[in-house]
């Protein structure tokens, strides 16, 4: 476990791609709770998030994780700590829902003991009781969204990551979402990206939003005055 | 270690439960006993620097031994290929990348996964070969002798090309040349280490060579220093005592190395965009463009088009647009032409053609050439499809056979030349019409080519006759045959899509 409090800081984050260059220079801190990562599309959310979610490395700046900087010799320690849920997610269509959620579970370290007890509680939180022995393949996008969130949840992540995680899924299942995420940002830092503003109304404590890789504006959630959809 | 099981637990089951593993796996399972050699073939040991040797068959044996080879190596390539592509194709890749699990673990895992399922497969093989000698044979056969002889030849290249191939996957760029290279630099080191004689070499292949060989001639074969008698039924010890450069031994080993060539070329055309690589991306653009051509005008009339002018059209625009396979196919046609005389057979030839022709009709099972689905739009009659296709590719290998055909009517007679042309339209049939009705063009041409392999050369030894290549399958045979394309089209129907089998 990497020293110091529970604090992801980005410092002077850039990204480029040939020419164009997604993230110019962002500095922010995340703390735990619920956060929303707004902006319009091209903003640079879906590269700031790759960034976090340790899939595409920064150009230039840093990331701190509890205070340390993101190095190739401490990056899985944090990689265990996080849960990604992609914003297009496609899991192996041939396993089935539960053998998934097991496959990931051990992926992610956990025990055999603590294995059992850890999947059935997401297969409960997440309403998946009817689709565990359903293939990958077979089910609905909402339903894969489910298993997607279940997925990141299982090994009580401390940093936790949601790029569109409500699309495709019931006004019923977003609700229970819902209570996940507050949930979960009691204890975590929950980085929600979204265009679907309602979803996040009295969840998110803090809404930051990115415009032409730019911070906009970082500032507690006022989704009435927010205008990104 | 945990993740590593996971890994591997995960991607076996992911695997077998393809539809193209449980198909490939009944279609290998099928064929398998068309392996055997027929009753009364050679047996014969061989031992390298003197190290315990291992029992196989004698000339039926090795030639289906480097045609197992290299075939099941393709539907391997087919197969178990993928894996990591698909990753990264479907976006899952990225969500793995962001798991605290080393590169090396995904790819060890999968090379592990893929190991067992091939293992899972040359079982079952071993076990029909087992069954089937005994009933051939009675139990004069030898069940252990038969495992020794087969476990290994199926083996050995099922596991070899198909970890080479998930290895190829993982370490290469979307670079085709890369991969391209990769695959050369390997199938010519497994040439070369057979040269050399080396007590590594993967024992099909070190067969064959002993096999072509004899084919060229006793007093020319550096093989035949070892003493190989293939019609003598007895288990014959064999001593490897180093090769003697002869002009036909270099004749064999050139032809080889051609045929070879033939097969990797088809081998790579299961790599993407290996064509853009060798064309400069001529092919595929000169493909898109048939449509615009003058010749393809018939098809955009409401009214039925004329079949000869379709198929005419069909033909030039396919030969046209792959002006570089084409050219690479008569050239190296020609040269398997000019090689035949010196004692080489020609159902060796034809396993090199054979090798063009499947390549060609891969190509058109890959991309299709752009009218197809031009084709199946506006005239919307699939049968006629069916037929152009056939027609378009057995006048192209018409065309870069005509080698063969002159060769075998000046050496062999007009009888044979006519068997000849006979088999070269049965291959045409039984190809298209599999990678059509597959529902999964890639799989069915991986079917049909080892079916049309196995059945045509693996003749009563040692004499690998043309006219096999005519030969009438038994109504067992395309009994079978006809269930796995029914199978097939059945799970391209449940599955909805050609693409799920690749």
């Amino acid at each position: 476990m990497i020293a110091g409090d529970t604090a992801l800081d980005f410092v002077e984050l850039r990204k480029r791609f040939g020419q164009h260059e997604a993230l110019k220079g962002i500095s922010t801190s995340l703390r735990p709770g619920v956060t929303a990562l707004l902006g319009p599309n091209g903003a640079g959310k879906s590269t700031l998030m790759h960034i976090i979610a340790t899939i595409s490395s920064p150009t230039s700046g840093e990331v701190r994780w509890r205070g340390e900087r993101l190095t190739s010799k401490n990056i899985d320690r944090f990689r265990r700590e996080l849960g990604y849920v992609p914003q297009q997610f496609a899991g192996y269509p041939q396993l089935t829902v539960g053998e998934f959620i097991r496959y990931i579970g051990r992926l992610r370290g956990l025990s055999s003991g603590d294995l059992r007890g850890r999947v059935e509680r997401s297969i409960e939180s997440f309403a998946l009781q009817p689709f565990v022995r359903t293939r990958m393949g077979a089910c609905s996008p909402g339903t894969l969204q489910r298993v997607a969130l279940a997925q990141a949840l299982i090994a009580d992540p401390t940093v936790l990551l949601l790029d569109e995680p409500t699309a495709g899924v019931d006004p019923n299942n977003r609700n229970a979402l819902g209570d996940v995420m507050r949930d979960a940002g009691k204890r975590a830092i929950v980085l929600v990206c979204t265009h679907i503003l309602s979803d996040l109304d009295g969840l998110a404590t803090r809404a930051i939003v990115l415009e032409d890789g730019r911070l906009a504006s970082d500032s507690p959630t006022n989704f009435e005055s927010a205008n990104y959809g | 270690m945990s993740a590593l099981v996971a890994l591997t637990h995960a991607e076996l089951i992911t695997l077998v439960r393809r539809p193209a593993f449980v198909i490939s796996a009944l279609c290998i399972l099928a064929f398998s006993t068309l392996l055997l050699p027929a009753p009364g073939a050679a047996y014969s040991i061989i031992t390298y620097d003197g190290r315990p040797g291992l029992l196989l068959g004698g000339a039926a044996g090795s030639t289906s031994a480097l045609l197992v080879a290299v075939l099941l190596g393709l539907v391997a390539f087919f197969v178990f290929g993928g894996t990591i592509r698909r990753d990264r194709r479907n976006g899952f890749g990225r969500f793995l990348a962001a798991l605290a699990v080393p590169t090396s673990s995904f790819v060890v895992s999968r090379a592990v996964a893929c190991a067992i399922g091939l293992l899972l497969v040359a079982l079952g093989v071993a076990v029909v070969l087992c069954a089937e000698g005994v009933l051939r044979n009675g139990a004069s056969f030898g069940i252990v002798e038969f495992l020794r002889c087969y476990v290994p030849t199926v083996t050995a290249p099922l596991v070899l090309f198909g970890c080479l191939a998930v290895i190829i996957d993982a370490f290469t760029p979307d670079s085709s040349a890369v991969r391209v290279t990769i695959a050369l630099v390997a199938w010519f080191g497994v040439l070369a280490s057979s040269i050399a004689g080396s007590a590594f070499v993967p024992i099909p292949i070190a067969l064959a060579f002993a096999e072509i060989a004899q084919q060229a001639g006793p007093s020319t074969s550096g093989m035949a220093a070892i003493g190989y008698v293939p019609a003598n039924p007895h288990v014959i010890p064999f001593h490897w005592t180093g090769l003697a450069i002869t002009a036909g031994f270099i004749l064999s080993r050139v032809y080889l190395i051609l045929a070879s060539f033939a097969i990797l070329w088809l081998c790579s055309l299961a790599f993407d965009r290996f064509k853009k690589a060798i064309s400069g991306g001529g092919i595929y653009l000169a493909q898109h463009s048939i449509v615009q051509t003058p010749a393809y005008a018939p098809l955009a009339s409401p009214l039925r088009p004329n079949l000869v002018h379709h198929i005419v059209a069909d033909l030039a625009c396919g030969m046209r647009a792959q002006r570089t396979a084409t050219i690479l196919a008569i050239a190296l046609a020609a040269m398997a032409a000019l090689i035949a005389p010196w004692g080489l057979s020609i159902a060796k030839m034809i396993l090199l053609l054979d090798a063009i022709v499947i390549s060609r009709i891969l190509w058109l099972g890959e991309f299709g050439i752009p009218g197809d689905r031009f084709t199946e739009t506006i005239a919307g009659c699939a049968r006629d499809w069916v037929l152009w296709k056939w027609l378009d590719i057995f006048g192209f290998s018409s065309v870069i056979s005509l080698p063969v055909i002159f060769v075998a009517l000046i050496h062999q007679g007009p009888a044979a030349a006519c068997g000849f042309i006979i088999g070269m339209a049965f291959i045409a049939a039984l190809l298209s019409l599999a990678a059509r009705w597959s529902g999964g063009a890639v799989l069915g041409l991986a079917v049909a080519a080892l079916w049309w392999y196995v059945t045509a050369l693996n003749t009563p030894p040692p004499v690998l006759d043309i006219a096999a290549i005519a030969q009438t399958p038994s109504a067992l045979q395309l009994a079978v045959f006809a269930a796995l394309v029914a199978a097939a089209l059945a799970v391209g129907r449940i599955t909805g899509a050609r693409g799920a089998f690749r």
